[in-house]
Formats: structure tokens, C-alpha cells, sequence
């Protein structure tokens, strides 16, 4: 199996793409520590990497803040003795116009998907230059690429990912670290079923989940929403050795799906 | 030509960049006003433009930026244009930067996009007209190593740019950002004044423009910004604009980067 004896950690991998991203590295060998801020959700899914044979530890994680970073930086290097990949996936979205946008909800959303990438991958890169290698992999957004509406927080924090991987990348690509992120597009999670219910009532109008999901699988060439195992199946190949000359890269996985405007 | 019923404010105007771009907005004729975290910085680029009003506003600090829109909406009624220039840098390894120099720069950079969109659109969609430009860089598509809180502000600040352009298309409002090759010396000075770091000898050029150079680069940029705020430019939002081609990963992966 091409992950074998590695170690990795997933933030946010109690549930969505997180959780699918675990799974399927586990299924290719990885000893999988599973970071979340819900506890409960986080040791269902250990459980789960342990039915498949590989150890598995969880920890409770709010990734705006450097002290749970540090302790799950702790915990790991304990049980595990080294850290390989990171996958920095902890993110939250919500709608607002600006106009009605209260500054928490700005802050929220900069600080858990752009500020809580710094600390998590910071704290990754400082142990894997002691090893002279390793594999950073961030979730990003189609919305680090491009802007809708209601999203202007999001997508602020989303293109902040995918500048500070290019970034990363540069400064650890001499110590043998690669650094890259993902960009999903519509996928079928639980977060999107929050953003498809505020569509259809912002819309209004017979605007349904389903038909907001309809339109964007619509939009999508591939004709449908994606999974995610979908996501999950590209962040194996990035934090496997076939991706070995990739780094500084975002990379699309939406179907075709191109959110420009 | 004269513009003497439109009115513009520059946010920000510590480098060669933006006081170009005051200069240029001056001498189109707009009422124009200039704001500063530094009251002498803006006196002084004031002082030469007659009849421009000065503020000093701190981009971090909400109330600071709405009472500016204010004065403004006092003395001249509307805002017509709007362009923030206000941007901080800070030369240093992602693995030393702490929090609170991430934090530091990312509010300086991209909060205060997101105050000054949101202090000026009720009274744009009430005239249902308005321009917002946010000055950003080129190292927000680079990512050139050791800047990278600068790129991830850069990057962050185009995303809300071109959300808000999506929410405020039928209120004849247009949001575009315009991203700078070089990061200018005063930038970096600020930078490391605000985080307490010692300030750089020199600034850093990023990317090396085949047409222009650094002497020069702030007027181009000061012509773009008039151009995206006059008639000409009315097609025009949601765009993130740059000088030249990004394609310069060659010098970028040598990590050749000149000072001056």
C-alpha cells in the first residue's frame, strides 16, 4: 500500500471531507490521528481506522488556537514518534451580503479557515524540518480561485489558503517538504447542506435544497455533486509519493466546474 | 477636465505608490481625500494639493474608518471613489512568524478591505454608483517564500473584492483590485514598526516587468486606478488587475530577488 507505516494528521476529520480524507488514507496504510473540535465525532471515526487495522488517536482540536495545536502536535509525536503528512482541512462557511455582515462572523470565518492553516501547518512544518521531509496538504475552496455572492468572508479567507501554500511551499522545498492544497467544488457534505438551505431561503421564491442542489450539478460538467471520497482520492495522491514533484499547487477537483463570477 | 462634483478617497499614503495615485486622482480634477495611520504623513502629502482634505485613520480600527466616511459624506454629500492603499509587510520564515505578526498584518491588509467596503456601500447603492479599488500585489498569485502572511493578505484581500463585486453588480458599483510587482520600502518599514521588528534597509522587488521598472511602475499603477474610475472603466469589476504576465516562476524558484 503506497501509505504504509505513515503518520498523519487530519484536522477536521470528524465528519465530510475531513472524515472521507482519513478514511481513505487509512485504507492505504496510514496511522491516521484524527483532530476535531467535536470529541464525540472524532472517536466515532477512530474507531472506524481502527476496523481497518491501523492505529488511530483523537484529539480534540480548535484550530484558532496555538495551545490545542501545540498539545495535538504533542500527542501525536508521542504515540507516534514522527509526523509525515499533515492535512490541514478544519473549515467553516456561512452566508452574508457584506453590507449585513457583522464583524464576528468576518473574524470566524479568517480565523478558523486562514489563520487556524498557519497555525496547524506551522506547527507541522517546524517538526518535519527537523526530519528533512514531509507532505503539507491544506483544503482550499473553488472559492480560493474565484467570488460569489454572500460568500465575501469565505472566499476572503479561501484565496488566503491558496497564497500562503504558494508561499510555504517556497520556503520548505529545501528541507524536502512539499506543500500543496486542494480546491473541491460542490461536494455533498454537511456543509453543504447548510449553504443550500440559506440558498433556497435567501432565493425564496419555491427555491428548494434540492433544486439549489439540482442547479449545481447543473453547472457542474461532470453532471453531478461531487463526494467525498472524490476529494479524499486526490489528497492519497498528494500525500503519496506519486505527487513527489508537485508543490506551491492548488488543485481543482470540481467536476469541470469553474466559479470565476 | 475637470471632475469637480466627484469625490475620492485614498486610504493609506506612506508610499510612492498611492501618492502617485493621489496626485493623479488630484489632478483629474476629484475632491480628494487622503487618510494616514500617521497625522504628519498625511499633512504632508497634502500639503501639496490644494483643497485636499487630510484624515488620520487607523484601516484597523472600524470606528476610525467610519468616521472618515463620514467627514466626508459631511463636507461632499457622496463618494464617488474609493481606493485602498493601505498594505504592510513583513520579511520573515513562516516557521518564525508568530501570531501575533500574522495577525498584525492580515487586519492591516484585509480587514480593512472588508471596513471600507462595507463603510461606503450604503451610500454608493443610495446614489447607486461607486468604484472601490483595493491596492494588493502580485506575490497574492506568486507566493514568493518569507512573505507568507503578505501573500495570504494579498490573496485574501482579491477574494472579498470579488465577492463584493458579485453582491453590489446591480447597484452600479464596481469592485476591482489592482496587484503591485514590488513591495515598496515603506511598506516593510510600517511592517516592522507595527509588529516590533527591526525595519529593512531596502524594499523588494518581487517580479521583474519586461516593460517597466520600479521607478516607474507607481505612475502606471496611478494611471490604472484613474482609468478604473473613470466612464472608460464602467464595464469593468470584479477583475484583479497586474502590470505583466505572472509567468515568472524561474526567478521566483531561484529565489532571485533583487532589492532597491
Amino acid at each position: 500500500m503506497r501509505l504504509d507505516h505513515k503518520t498523519v494528521i487530519v484536522t477536521g476529520a470528524g465528519r465530510g471531507i475531513g472524515r472521507a480524507i482519513a478514511l481513505s488514507l487509512a485504507k492505504e496504510g496510514a496511522n491516521v490521528v484524527i483532530s476535531d473540535i467535536n470529541l464525540k465525532e472524532a472517536k466515532q471515526v477512530v474507531k472506524e481506522i481502527k476496523d481497518l487495522g491501523r492505529t488511530s488517536l483523537a484529539v480534540k482540536t480548535d484550530v484558532t488556537s496555538k495551545n490545542d495545536v501545540d498539545e495535538l502536535m504533542n500527542k501525536t509525536i508521542e504515540k507516534f514518534s514522527s509526523l509525515d503528512i499533515m492535512v490541514s482541512n478544519a473549515g467553516v462557511s456561512s452566508m452574508e451580503n457584506v453590507i449585513d455582515m457583522p464583524e464576528e462572523k468576518w473574524d470566524f470565518s479568517m480565523d478558523v479557515n486562514l489563520k487556524g492553516t498557519f497555525l496547524v501547518t506551522q506547527a507541522a512544518a517546524k517538526h518535519m524540518i527537523s526530519q528533512q521531509k514531509g507532505k503539507i496538504i491544506c483544503t482550499a475552496s473553488m472559492a480560493g480561485k474565484g467570488g460569489v455572492a454572500t460568500q465575501a468572508h469565505y472566499n476572503a479567507s479561501k484565496h488566503g489558503v491558496v497564497a500562503y501554500v504558494k508561499s510555504l511551499a517556497q520556503e520548505l522545498a529545501p528541507y524536502g517538504i512539499t506543500v500543496n492544497s486542494i480546491c473541491p467544488g460542490s461536494i455533498k457534505t454537511s456543509m453543504q447542506d447548510r449553504e443550500v438551505q440559506w440558498s433556497a431561503n435567501i432565493r425564496g421564491a419555491g427555491a428548494t435544497p434540492e433544486s439549489i442542489r439540482e442547479e449545481m450539478a447543473n453547472f457542474t460538467p461532470l453532471g453531478r455533486i461531487g463526494l467525498p471520497e472524490d476529494i479524499a482520492k486526490v489528497v492519497v495522491f498528494l500525500a503519496s509519493d506519486d505527487s513527489a514533484f508537485m508543490t506551491g499547487q492548488a488543485i481543482n477537483v470540481t467536476g469541470g466546474q469553474i466559479n470565476t463570477m | 477636465m475637470t471632475l469637480s462634483d466627484k469625490t475620492a478617497i485614498v486610504f493609506g499614503c506612506n508610499g510612492n505608490i498611492a501618492q502617485m495615485i493621489c496626485k493623479k486622482l488630484y489632478h483629474e480634477g476629484y475632491n480628494l481625500i487622503v487618510t494616514d495611520l500617521k497625522k504628519e504623513q498625511v499633512n504632508k502629502v497634502t500639503s501639496e494639493m490644494k483643497n485636499t482634505t487630510p484624515i488620520d485613520v487607523d484601516v484597523r480600527s472600524e470606528k476610525d474608518i467610519k468616521e472618515a466616511v463620514q467627514i466626508v459624506l459631511n463636507k461632499y454629500k457622496k463618494i464617488d471613489v474609493v481606493v485602498n492603499c493601505s498594505r504592510i509587510a513583513l520579511f520573515k520564515e513562516a516557521v518564525e512568524l508568530t501570531e501575533q505578526e500574522w495577525d498584525t498584518i492580515v487586519d492591516f491588509n484585509t480587514k480593512s478591505m472588508y471596513y471600507i467596503g462595507k463603510a461606503v456601500l450604503n451610500t454608493m447603492i443610495e446614489n447607486n454608483a461607486g468604484v472601490i479599488i483595493g491596492m494588493t500585489s502580485k506575490t497574492a498569485n506568486s507566493g514568493p517564500a518569507n512573505l507568507s502572511a503578505y501573500s495570504a493578505s494579498m490573496n485574501a484581500s482579491i477574494g472579498f473584492l470579488r465577492s463584493l463585486s458579485c453582491e453590489v453588480r446591480n447597484n452600479n458599483i464596481r469592485v476591482n483590485a489592482l496587484c503591485s510587482g514590488f513591495i515598496e520600502h515603506e511598506e516593510l518599514v510600517l511592517g516592522a514598526e507595527l509588529t516590533q521588528n527591526e525595519p529593512p534597509d531596502k524594499g523588494i522587488y518581487i517580479q521583474f516587468s519586461p516593460l517597466i521598472n520600479v521607478a516607474n511602475e507607481p505612475e502606471a499603477l496611478a494611471n490604472i486606478i484613474a482609468f478604473l474610475a473613470s466612464k472608460q472603466g464602467e464595464f469593468i469589476t470584479g477583475q484583479a488587475y497586474s502590470l505583466w504576465d505572472d509567468d515568472m516562476t524561474y526567478y521566483r524558484n531561484l529565489g532571485q530577488m533583487a532589492e532597491f
